[in-house]
């Protein structure tokens, strides 16, 4: 059956502009960036089935047209404890008043330009996390979406500030196509999880831009189980002098479930250090499709860069396709590694388990819970992650069953 | 279904030695009609590809008993290891294989080991994300599927005591399976798995190449504390080494995946001496 879209939405400049009307008074630079997303969007092709990054990736039946724009809703947790550190939660449009300068970037990602642009141009509200300088965060904020087709999130960690943020995404509709800003100021910290668990019928995008300043370090984790097609591209810039970013990706697969990963590692300071670890497991007839950028600027000598894809097929019709590219234009690099790897469970390895008594179908389950964990862990923040690990477990025990 | 080998894991939750300092020694209850034979192999030819690598292998240990396999390299030593084990790459091509009197050719590798049989490996693979504790407890839970599982006290306790007995660090118990390990490190743990599985029947594969003298005694420490009128090792070795700290009961002598000689401890000592040239010279003559 191929989804058929009735009445499609054509957006216009026009709609924009009465769309950022509605906002309360948004600032004449909104709107611009607005218009300017917009005139990319048109540029920008739909992607299609041999569009770089999306090798592989089947699109029939999938409606890929734009959705009419609606309202984005999403409830911000604190803790009560933290209340009273001056961390400002407010609407996007709410801080587009005070100045919000993410707002005014209107880069477009690589892998999903054509779906950045189209967020870009029409988000209707989202939310922002200000964390005020110095500030130590006790417990994870976490963000839940109710609601929305472009959900768009603004994080600044003031310097000095520490946190950790879980954004969890579980929209439904046909389409959503979200926008993270992320940026870490010098000597702070965050740790964020953007956890993708959208009804197996959503095609979602998520466009994470994320810019780290002097000896500040970001720990981001993409979980993604969800939807029936989705992409992120992941993009981390390094612009201060020891800035430290650790990537890491999780993907569990099912059923015809694609995944997508485009991730940037762009060093553009001296010093600087990026760790990233993509993994994937899929089962059944589910598909991944991983690009990694390492970027190493003239501007940033003795980086260190590290990548690494590992795809775990759990049956005979899951595929993935994996592709390093290193953009490196300066001699002096302190390290620079890459690998990938895709493949079943190896032999060896369930041998070892078998030999211990564990029967064959155990092993499975103990190995990818394995898998699984090897990243978690690395996320460093056991908070974060416990709610993951639960979105996980009853999958995990269902292998090893066929 | 396979027999549950012995439940009993009290001896390892007690302390590993008494309030004076001594050791306190394990003896399990023997249980009724126990067959005394724990491994019959019976011109076994085993191979791997299109190569034959065992060539009619003969071979019996009986229950309480410490064998010594000694060859040279590529004389089948691991092979035979592996195919006992029932390792799918290794086939058997004739002949049979008996653990406590039943054939084992069409027991999977899980249920030889819920029978009782254990092999050490020689170069175990890593199981990243899977602390060595939370495999040992999936270990325990294979084995004991109608039992009253053990309390995280008793499991806490028992892991400790056998770390102690090992002489290593308890923190090892968090690591993830043979991840990131020494050649060392992954011996110990390897001892440590058969400290806690308490098999019949433990196949060390080379499990002393590449260890510091320290580490060697502290192996056979572990093997020692095997040794017990109801379970038996098969100690499979390159060097005579281990034998100082190992006192074997039988020693056999594999070249080119045939045993060609078999004595007491005395045979070690004599290839120690001599090597394998004049059993492999003999060989070539004959």
């Amino acid at each position: 059956m191929t989804t058929q879209t009735l009445t499609p939405f054509t957006p216009d400049r026009a709609r924009i502009e009465a769309l950022s009307q509605q906002h309360s008074s948004e600032p004449r630079a909104v709107l611009e960036a607005r218009l300017a997303a917009f005139e990319k969007f048109e540029r920008f092709p739909v992607p299609g089935e041999r569009s770089q990054g999306w090798r592989r990736t089947r699109l029939d039946g999938i409606d890929l047209s734009p959705v009419e724009p609606e309202r984005s809703v999403c409830e911000i947790r604190l803790s009560a404890a933290d209340a009273d550190r001056g961390i400002v939660v407010q609407t996007l449009e709410a801080a587009a008043l005070t100045g919000a300068p993410a707002l005014a970037n209107i880069d477009t990602g690589h892998s999903i330009e054509h779906f950045s642009a189209l967020a870009q141009a029409l988000w209707i509200s989202g939310g922002a996390i200000r964390i005020p300088a110095g500030a130590h965060v006790a417990e994870p904020i976490v963000v839940d979406w109710k609601a929305g087709t472009y959900p768009r999130l603004d994080i600044y960690v003031g310097k000095g500030a520490r946190v950790a943020i879980l954004e969890n995404h579980a929209l439904s509709g046909r389409l959503t196509a979200g926008i993270v800003d992320i940026h870490v100021d010098d000597d702070a910290s965050l740790t964020y999880v953007h956890a993708q668990n959208a009804p197996r019928d959503a095609v979602v995008f998520s466009h994470q831009r994320a810019r780290i300043g002097r000896n500040a370090k970001l720990i981001t984790l993409n979980f993604a189980m969800g939807g029936k097609l989705s992409r992120a591209d992941v993009e981390v810039r390094l612009e201060g002098r020891g800035a430290e970013s650790d990537m890491l990706g999780l993907i569990f697969g099912e059923d015809d479930q694609q995944f997508g990963f485009q991730t940037l590692q762009g060093h553009h300071a001296p010093d600087t250090r990026s760790d990233l670890l993509y993994k994937s497991a899929l089962d059944d007839r589910s598909h991944s499709s991983y690009t990694g950028v390492i970027s190493i600027g003239h501007d940033a000598p003795r980086s260190e860069a590290y990548q690494a894809n590992r795809n775990l097929l759990l049956s005979d019709g899951a595929r993935a396709d994996t592709e390093p590219k290193l953009e490196i234009l300066i001699d002096d690099v302190a390290r620079c590694t890459h690998g990938a790897t895709v493949g079943p469970i190896d032999e060896e390895q369930m041998f070892y388990l078998e030999s211990r008594g564990i029967e064959p179908g155990a092993a499975t389950k103990i190995i990818a819970e394995g898998f699984f964990q090897d990243v978690f862990a690395k996320a460093g923040d056991d908070r974060l992650v416990a709610p993951l690990r639960d979105l996980v477990a009853p999958h995990i025990g269902r292998l090893g069953a066929h | 279904m396979a027999k549950i080998i012995n439940t009993n894991l009290d001896y390892l939750a007690r302390p590993a030695y008494n309030d004076v300092g001594r050791p306190i020694h394990f003896v399990p209850q023997r249980e009724e009609h126990m067959p005394d034979r724990i491994l019959e192999i019976r011109d076994l030819h085993v191979s791997v590809g299109d190569a034959e690598i065992i060539r009619g292998v003969n071979l019996t240990i009986d229950r309480g008993t410490v064998h010594a396999l000694m060859g040279p390299n590529g004389s089948g030593k691991s092979t035979l290891s592996f195919a006992l084990m029932g390792h799918p790459k290794y086939i058997i091509t004739k002949g049979d294989v008996f653990f406590e009197g039943k054939s084992i050719l069409a027991m999977a590798p899980h249920e030889r080991s819920l029978a009782g049989m254990f092999l050490c490996f020689q170069y175990p693979s890593a199981v990243p994300g899977v602390s060595v504790a939370n495999f040992l407890r999936n270990c325990l839970i294979a084995r004991h599927k109608n039992a009253a599982p053990l309390t995280p006290k008793e499991f806490k306790s028992l892991l400790d005591n056998a770390c102690a007995r090992l002489k290593m660090d308890p923190e090892t118990l968090r690591r993830y399976v043979n991840d990131g390990f020494s050649g060392g490190e992954k011996k110990r743990l390897e001892m440590l798995q058969a400290l806690v599985l308490q098999p019949t029947l433990s196949i060390l594969d080379e499990t002393d190449s590449g260890l510091d003298i320290d580490a060697l005694r502290v192996i056979a420490e572990g093997i020692e504390a095997q040794r017990s009128p109801d379970r038996s090792v098969l100690l499979i070795t390159h060097y005579q080494r281990i034998l100082n700290y190992v006192k074997p009961d039988v020693v056999h002598v594999l070249i080119k995946g045939k045993i060609v000689k078999e004595g007491g401890p005395e045979l070690a000592q004599e290839l120690e001496a001599q090597g394998y040239d004049p059993l492999i010279n003999e060989l070539v003559e004959a």
